[in-house]
């Protein structure tokens, strides 16, 4: 584990940084919610556009005079923002920049296998991640109960892991195609490619004739949409993600552990 | 173990690069000959000097030896063991420093030697003496240090654990005069513990301090494995040599095999760069009445250069 707990050690400003400024969206709608309340029927017609209900996929079902609704609404749109970055710039680059430093050239002279080095660096960024939950959490937390408010925090919590599954999976991917490219423009082309691309397909299923699109994007499952409306995460849904991931990382070893290495 | 026992074995090798690749008229690919039919051996207790011109072969061959490139053909064993298949007990028995060396600029000294040692454990004995020797301030990070001090912390690294085999891809580049002779010196006294020392360099002034043995690669293919000291006395010979009379044309001289190239000195003396056997050359000058005739030993570089051309 001396790569995980190392890089975890030496990564934290970046780790815990990113994290707690998305998670700040949170007491900054809560410090808008007692003024915003007043206006909430108004921006829910506004919200009836189709372009916005398609922006907000399965979050648009949401009552936007709630505290609950506009909870999940921005929170859910910022963390889908957050994630597509994250997934596209962080994984694909483990390995890549790596190959760009040609710090590899040492590191792997070491008798460590090239599959366990990748695991662990992977490992720190699943790790940080868990940041994203925990600081919404408990931010979550607090600001409803500071604001008289009424949150389903078991409901929340479900729907926080779901975002941690995308970011998991999509991860992986992205993690795949820095393995199958090994230099970061080019990785970094491949992985934004595929997740924009899946991101976008879910935007546009949710426009009428187009919902096929959804069938063959993450970003249908384990939805904060549909985790609100189950109660919890769907089993179904869970096992996409979690084996989509899991495959994806495992693609990512192999591939790593087996190619040649003519940086 | 004994001192004539092979470390590294290096067999046929074969390391082809990309392929040619042609649609439309236009060029897509290109078959780049990485090495062809490579093969040397290195003894334990032995430095062997890895030496070629850019773009020979050099790094590929290390690198195919580290396992980082998929060979085409031939065979590689280090300590007996396949270079691929046994490659992770191989690497616990090597130091790598690599002609590009490149660390993590966020760790400072300390923290790599920590780092790797968990990977490979470093001899604490050793560890205070290389402390000592190279004056590289290990608290500092990486990204802070020149590319020399960068080097010596290389080097630590590499030699931390002070391990069996040692691969070193211009190990003293960058290094100052007395940075180098210590590294040297270090080298040296691995060897007489009977570690070996696989080097590869362009200072051929640090080839011929250093190295028992030679191996000289030139596109692709190793042309000469040699000891140094008989590369010196018997691969090459500057021959001077003053007429008093008739001064044997120069085409007559160029036809012996051993002469490599003749040139005139002025209108009596030629200055001939003979390889090998010299007893032809002197036999045709036996036909000559000379005044004076000098034979010195070339340097190492003009040896060199003349593989290198």
């Amino acid at each position: 584990m001396r790569v995980f707990l190392t890089n975890l050690r030496k990564g934290w400003k970046g780790g815990v940084i990113l994290p707690f400024f998305v998670s700040l969206i949170v007491p900054l709608m809560a410090g808008i919610w007692p003024s915003f309340k007043e206006q909430t029927a108004a921006f829910s017609e506004i919200l009836k556009n189709p372009i916005y209900q398609a922006l907000l996929g399965q979050l648009g079902v949401m009552d936007m005079t709630t505290w609950q609704g506009l909870f999940y609404m921005y929170v859910g749109i910022c963390m889908e923002w957050a994630i597509v970055f994250i997934a596209i710039l962080i994984p694909a680059r483990i390995v890549a920049s790596e190959v760009d430093k040609n710090t590899l050239d040492v590191t792997l002279s070491y008798p460590i296998p090239r599959w366990r080095y990748l695991l662990e660096k992977f490992m720190v960024y699943a790790t940080y991640n868990l940041l994203y939950p925990v600081f919404i959490y408990v931010l979550a937390l607090v600001s409803t109960n500071s604001l008289g408010e009424t949150l389903d925090m078991t409901v929340l919590g479900h729907a926080l892991m779901g975002f941690w599954l995308w970011l998991f999976a999509l991860g992986a991917l992205s993690l795949l195609c820095g393995t199958l490219f090994l230099e970061s423009n080019r990785a970094l082309s491949a992985s934004g490619a595929l997740i924009v691309t899946q991101y976008l397909m879910t935007r546009l299923g949710d426009l009428g004739d187009l919902s096929f699109l959804k069938d063959f994007t993450l970003f249908n499952y384990v939805s904060t949409g549909t985790i609100l409306q189950n109660g919890g995460i769907p089993m179904n849904e869970l096992a996409v993600v979690v084996g989509v991931g899991v495959a994806a990382l495992a693609a990512a070893l192999y591939v790593f552990q087996k190619r040649e290495l003519a940086f | 173990m004994s001192s004539s026992e092979t470390v590294l074995e290096v067999s046929n090798l074969t390391k082809v690069y990309g392929r040619d690749l042609e649609i439309a008229g236009r060029k897509l690919g290109r078959r780049v000959v990485g090495a062809q039919d490579v093969s040397f051996s290195v003894r334990r207790g032995e430095i062997f000097g890895f030496l070629g011109p850019n773009g020979a072969g050099k790094t590929t061959t290390m690198r195919a030896i580290l396992d980082y490139l998929h060979i085409q053909e031939g065979t590689i064993t280090v300590f007996g063991m396949d270079h691929h298949r046994d490659a992770l007990k191989i690497r616990s028995r090597i130091g790598y420093v690599p002609g590009d060396l490149s660390l993590y600029d966020n760790f400072n000294g300390n923290e790599l030697i920590d780092y790797f040692g968990g990977f490979r454990p470093v001899n604490s004995e050793y560890l205070k003496e290389l402390r000592s020797v190279f004056r590289v301030d290990l608290t500092l990070n990486v990204k802070a240090l020149s590319s020399g001090n960068r080097q010596q912390v290389g080097l630590i690294l590499a030699l931390a654990s002070k391990p069996d085999f040692l691969i070193l891809d211009e190990p003293t580049s960058g290094l100052d005069p007395l940075m180098a002779a210590n590294a040297h010196r270090l080298l040296k006294e691995l060897k007489a513990e009977g570690k070996t020392i696989f080097l590869s360099s362009h200072d051929l002034a640090e080839v011929q301090a250093v190295c028992d043995r030679i191996g000289i690669i030139k596109e692709g293919r190793m042309i000469l494995v040699e000891e140094v000291e008989n590369l010196v006395s018997k691969f090459l010979q500057n021959v001077r040599v003053s007429f008093t009379s008739e001064v044997p044309p120069l085409e007559t001289l160029e036809a012996i095999d051993s002469v490599i190239s003749a040139e005139a000195e002025d209108e009596d003396t030629l200055l001939l760069k003979v390889k090998e056997d010299i007893n032809e050359l002197l036999k045709v000058l036996t036909n000559y009445e000379l005044d004076r005739l000098s034979i010195e030993d070339a340097t190492l570089e003009e040896i060199f250069l003349q593989y290198y051309e």
